[in-house]
């Protein structure tokens, strides 16, 4: 990702398969970013959503689970997860979506081609 | 590190980068400001020279421009060695800068000159001989001439920073400094972390601020005002010289920089500033001062207090911890460790008495000398000899790290370090127990028996103190103030209530994004405790996040997402609500144990909120104003 030093608010959504535990998704994700190093949420910041989580450059990674059932507040449960990409701090620039750029580095990477859901 | 990394740092990084990064921008801009300045290089030449294991030049006083770049034609310099002692003979121009000398012996007469002393128009060396802030700041405004007058009533303060605030008007033509435009003729501390902090109108945080890699503590500066201000020099090589008032340092300790590696190019002033925090806890508990935590992180003291509820004497609640701290642990470090130590040639600040090791334990603290002498509980002020009045409750000695605090204002029983002898550390609140009277069934009973004690307070309606850090003075030598304060640990109760002072201004703005929409929060600040994946363990007013949210299906279409974790800060306006609240909230004092995340609003469908609540989900819902 070429991201520049200006202000911006960098965020993005990315649908991941469930094919792999969580764990080995957040893993599989953290060497397609590059060496990202992923801890679990233990302190609940994605609440229902089990979560892996890493900060980096400003970024905050976050790989979230798909929640118990006894916990689902929505319609209908989620067959996937979600990776998650925001600021970690607040910052007041423009915001931009890296959703593509995050999509093409797990593409471009044997061990997470195919992750991706469009 | 370059510059841009620093800048990005400074947008991106999470909070402490951020603010390790902001410094060392700072502290750059300083250097290269200085760096075109011939006196400064001629200063850097001599540092140089010294051949001393200091790698940064020391700090200048404030310098008119183009004053000299010729030592013999400054006002005055210290010898670099202190064979120059006859000071008296020396006569400064207060216009010309004066240097100290990082291994000058202290002069010998200098003890001779006395607070208030004025020798003609010069600031003589033998001026700053004062041991008094306020006989400095008396003296500049007599040398302010016309300006004086405006600052003289300050100027009979002892607070430091009216002396500098006399010192301007004394003409030396520093102006007052702007934090973002120093003046010409401004030379300040290269390392000097406090420059952006200093308060425009005060020159001290510019000239002397804080030095913490300084070899040399301006010692005998003319200025009086900029040795007086300094706070902490761990690394101090020789301060002999500053002979004024609280500075009456000794060499530090050196903290190394061990496993700071990924953080020490980012800001190394800072970084000391952190490790000084570390070391002083250290010192106060005997813990290694081997990791790079945030002295925020080591207080986790238990307080109880007040106790004198319980018929103690103990009757004083006001937090003045200066003559009231006793950190037990460091005497009987000593004593137990080092016996041959405990000699009177080796501690400096008395003749007699018991001694400690200040190579070992830069020992600048506070101590107990209960120790030695069991029955008075009188605590020592280890810089300068000043005694508490005495505590009536017996604190034991406890070795290494046993960590008993006790003060007037209350009974701390330190816990939860590594280094901590848990039994001693309940021993010796079970004998601060016995001293308030409570019944101690026994060692092995001890804790249930604090707890029991705290209890019992508590439901007396006293409240819980906490020991707060101060991050920016970190290691005050001088005795002045420990770098303790203590501090209301906030009820769950006041943090909701400003919680909703704070959020309610914003009301109206969300409510104009979607009028039905509602604001809550739930989590553990709604419950009262944390959740099943922490053991519902109570809420923590020294740690939490407030999980906020808004109801409205509007918004939720809003934010488009994969999942229902939708993040108000996806639409703009609420992403500016947040972001003012979360400032907000943390100027709050209720609010320091937010966590350093950002305040945000989670959006909920009416729908998803409802099945949280027929969950039996605590929920606080905040209503606007009229409704």
């Amino acid at each position: 990702m070429n991201m520049s030093t200006e202000n911006h608010r960098y965020f993005a959504e990315v649908g991941i398969s469930p094919a792999k535990s969580l764990e080995e998704t957040a893993s599989g994700l953290g060497l397609a970013l590059g060496g990202v190093s992923f801890v679990k949420d233990k302190e609940g910041h994605y609440e229902e959503y089990p979560a892996y989580i890493a900060e980096l450059s400003g970024l905050r990674y976050a790989l979230l689970g798909i929640p118990k059932e006894e916990d689902y507040i929505g319609d209908k449960l989620p067959n996937h997860y979600v990776f998650l990409v925001e600021p970690v701090w607040r910052r007041d620039g423009e915001s931009i979506d890296i959703s593509d750029e995050i999509i093409e580095k797990i593409n471009a990477c044997e061990n997470t081609k195919g992750w991706v859901l469009r | 590190m370059n510059d841009k990394s620093l800048q990005l740092s400074v947008q991106m990084g999470s909070d402490w980068v951020r603010h390790i990064a902001a410094k060392e921008l700072t502290r750059r801009e300083t250097q290269s400001y200085l760096s075109d300045i011939p006196v400064q290089q001629e200063w850097d030449q001599r540092a140089n020279e010294d051949n001393v294991p200091y790698v940064d030049p020391p700090p200048f006083a404030e310098i008119q421009p183009a004053v000299t770049s010729n030592p013999a034609d400054a006002g005055f310099f210290l010898s670099e060695n202190g064979e120059s002692g006859d000071f008296s003979a020396l006569t400064r121009n207060p216009s010309k800068p004066l240097f100290g000398d990082r291994n000058a012996a202290e002069p010998s007469d200098i003890a001779a000159y006395k607070s208030g002393d004025v020798l003609g128009d010069g600031n003589s060396i033998s001026q700053s001989g004062s041991d008094a802030v306020s006989g400095i700041a008396e003296l500049e405004v007599k040398n302010g001439a016309a300006e004086a007058g405006s600052h003289s009533a300050e100027a009979e303060s002892s607070d430091i920073n009216h002396a500098s605030s006399g010192a301007v008007s004394n003409g030396v033509d520093v102006a007052v400094p702007n934090k973002d435009s120093p003046p010409d003729g401004f030379y300040g501390d290269r390392n000097c972390d406090s420059i952006h902090d200093s308060e425009p109108g005060y020159i001290k945080d510019y000239a002397a601020g804080w030095e913490p890699n300084g070899a040399a503590v301006q010692a005998g500066d003319g200025w009086i005002r900029l040795a007086n201000r300094h706070d902490v020099d761990p690394n101090a090589l020789a301060l002999a010289n500053a002979r004024n008032g609280n500075i009456n340092l000794q060499p530090g300790q050196y903290i190394t920089f061990n496993g700071l590696d990924s953080v020490s190019d980012a800001g190394r002033a800072v970084v000391q500033d952190i490790w000084d925090n570390e070391a002083s806890f250290s010192k106060a508990t005997g813990r290694p001062a081997s990791r790079p935590e945030f002295g925020g992180d080591l207080v986790d003291h238990i307080v109880l207090s007040p106790i004198g509820g319980l018929g103690s004497q103990l009757a004083n609640t006001a937090g003045d911890m200066f003559n009231t701290l006793a950190i037990s642990a460091i005497a009987s470090i000593d004593k137990d460790n080092n016996p041959a130590q405990i000699s009177a040639t080796n501690y400096p600040f008395f003749g007699t008495g018991p001694v400690y090791d200040n190579q070992s334990y830069f020992g600048k603290y506070f101590r107990s000398n209960s120790t030695t002498e069991n029955s008075t509980n009188v605590f020592e002020d280890s810089t300068q000899g000043k005694l508490s009045e005495a505590a009536a409750i017996p604190v034991a000695m406890t070795p290494i790290g046993g960590a008993v605090f006790a003060a007037t204002g209350g009974v701390m029983v330190k816990n939860g370090l590594d280094s901590i002898d848990q039994g001693q550390t309940e021993l010796g609140a079970g004998q601060i127990m016995q001293g308030v009277g409570a019944m101690i069934p026994g060692v092995g009973k001890v804790p249930g028996a604090v707890r029991g004690l705290a209890g019992d307070l508590r439901a007396m309606g006293v409240r819980d103190y906490t020991v707060q850090w101060k991050p920016h003075e970190p290691v005050l030598y001088s005795g002045v103030s420990p770098p303790f304060k203590l501090a209301p640990i906030p009820s769950r109760e006041e943090i909701v209530k400003d919680l909703g002072d704070v959020v309610q201004p914003h009301l109206e703005a969300i409510s104009q994004l979607d009028e039905d929409a509602l604001v809550g929060f739930r989590g553990s600040l709604a419950r009262g405790f944390k959740g099943p994946h922490k053991g519902n363990a109570p809420f923590d007013p020294q740690s939490f996040d407030v999980d906020a949210f808004i109801v409205s299906d509007e918004l939720a279409a809003q934010v488009k997402s994969r999942n229902n974790f939708r993040n108000g800060g996806r639409i703009p306006e609420i992403y500016e609500i947040q972001n003012s609240i979360d400032r907000s909230l943390r100027q709050q004092p209720s609010f320091s144990g937010l966590r350093d995340e950002p305040f945000t609003f989670r959006i909920f469908t009416r729908d998803e909120i409802k099945k949280f609540q027929s969950g039996g989900d605590a929920q606080y819902f905040l209503i606007r104003s009229g409704q």
